[in-house]
């Protein structure tokens, strides 16, 4: 008779691609039932819904089970538990909130609430709970963006309850602002604004909380990644050189307050003509490319400029929800993936993995060179 | 993409540059053919991505000063012919030792010590 034993033994061929262990070893097999009559199911719980490997997982467990001597067949439930940040339930900021994403650009103008909009429609997509903090007080858009209505709520406590729009929970600066005043804002100003919006809006649980950050490098970009818990950051550019120049900063800026650069999105990557459908490098091509391989980070992908994307965001909807097939929607989901990937990579991170280091280079022993380890 | 990262750091005997992964794989570069790769942009032009500096610019006896971690994502070499800028990320490392792998040369121009190739 089959043995919940041996099924185990054979799922343990598989591995996840970016975690690099099996999944047996991860956790991710449970409620494992083998029946008399050789039926055999399980649920496979990944470390976050937007897994862009899912599928492909779930397939290779089954056939894994499947493989088993004695198996009749196979049901395999897919689900996820996002995995949160260290310290989320020790730390006061932003309970319940399992992982913070920065989106930063070095400068304006280059889409970036944009790319914050869609990243958050495709992770609802995927079934994961998001919420929008648009902390951009030069230009608040998320409102508008996701066509919000509602007006945040807030208690006696002075809590504040974001409103929801198409899924995602939004709170931005705008909502606290009049429509057409413009944000004349002094650095301590902003430093408590976003102090309040960090402590007293009541998020509830949510997979990803990705924050619209205001443009550029200066001392109010720096104050809100020092007070805020960052789990990653994205930074958004488009494939210029000036604007690559300020990508750098971003990182550098990033870099000197730990938190860890998940990737580079290039935005506005060529044109697709409505017309002929044909993609013109408006333009010079592959610079975010350059810049990510020359700053050691991954390219997440390459949105082009499409009309329909910006009408979407004038008119209240992502593209992602509200062009599925364009080019940009698709983008859009695998760059959410690989966002939601690397996340679950960086909680993952082996005790074994050397995190800092700095050796001068005589004072290591010299050892004899073995290729096999 | 492969996510794999530094576990251990080596000098190995006649100049390799050591580092073994979180995947269980050992990858061992020779200094000077590793400097030749250096990414950044004083090496690599930004516009064109062309190669300034490769191997046959740097010397014979090139080697690490200073080897330091960046981030969660790339190693800082500073070498002794006084250049430091080179971030080396753990993607790009892999992806040097696989073209190494191949044959150190891989049909770049220039071997730098006799057409052969084997200076290491």
């Amino acid at each position: 008779m089959t043995t919940e034993e041996q099924i185990l033994q054979n799922l343990r061929s598989v591995q996840d691609p970016d975690l690099h262990k099996d999944i047996v070893t991860l956790g991710f097999v449970q409620n494992l039932k083998v029946s008399g009559d050789g039926a055999v199911d399980f649920d496979l719980v990944l470390t976050t819904p937007a897994c862009p490997v899912k599928d492909k997982l779930r397939d290779q467990a089954a056939a894994a089970a499947k493989a088993v001597p004695g198996v009749k067949s196979v049901d395999v439930r897919l689900s996820a538990r996002t995995t949160a940040r260290p310290g989320m339930d020790k730390g006061q900021l932003l309970t319940g909130v399992k992982n913070v994403v920065a989106v930063a650009s070095g400068k304006g103008g280059v889409g970036k609430s944009t790319v914050t909009a869609n990243l958050a429609a495709a992770l609802v997509k995927q079934g994961a709970t998001v919420g929008i903090l648009d902390a951009d007080i030069y230009g608040p858009s998320q409102g508008m963006m996701l066509g919000v209505k509602d007006d945040p709520e807030m208690d006696s406590d002075k809590k504040v309850y974001p409103p929801t729009a198409q899924g995602v929970k939004v709170i931005s600066m705008s909502m606290f602002t009049d429509d057409e005043a413009p944000v004349v804002w002094r650095g301590p100003m902003v430093s408590q604004m976003v102090q309040n919006f960090v402590r007293q809006v009541e998020w509830g649980e949510l997979d990803y909380l990705l924050i619209d950050m205001p443009p550029g490098t200066g001392d109010i970009q720096l104050t809100l990644t020092q007070q805020t818990p960052i789990t990653g950051a994205v930074i958004v550019t488009t494939p210029q050189d000036v604007a690559l120049l300020d990508v750098k900063r971003g990182i550098k800026m990033f870099d000197k307050v730990s938190v860890p650069v998940i990737g580079i999105i290039e935005n506005m990557s060529g044109f697709v003509c409505d017309g002929c459908g044909k993609r013109h490098d408006i333009f010079r091509k592959d610079g975010g490319l350059r810049t990510a391989r020359s700053m050691g980070l991954p390219l997440l992908g390459a949105v082009p400029l499409e009309p329909s994307v910006a009408l979407c965001g004038d008119q209240g909807e992502p593209v992602v929800f509200r062009a599925p097939d364009s080019i940009s929607a698709a983008m859009f989901r695998e760059i959410a993936g690989r966002v939601a990937s690397e996340l679950s990579v960086l909680h993952a991170t082996d005790s074994d993995i050397l995190s800092e280091f700095d050796y001068v280079w005589n004072e290591l022993p010299e050892t004899e060179l073995e290729v096999s380890k | 993409m492969n996510r794999a990262a530094p576990v251990a750091i080596h000098r190995f005997k006649g100049g390799f540059f050591g580092v073994d992964w979180s995947d269980g794989n050992r990858t061992a570069l020779p200094y000077r053919w590793l400097r030749g790769q250096c990414p950044c942009a004083q090496c690599v032009d930004e516009w064109t991505g062309e190669r300034r500096v490769g191997e046959s610019e740097v010397p014979f006896n090139v080697e690490p000063v200073r080897v330091k971690s960046v981030g969660r994502y790339a190693i800082q070499i500073a070498w002794n012919d006084k250049h430091d800028s080179g971030l080396f990320s753990f993607e790009y490392l892999r992806e040097l030792s696989a073209r190494f792998a191949k044959g150190p040369r891989n049909g770049e121009a220039e071997p730098a010590c006799g057409s052969k190739g084997g200076c290491v």
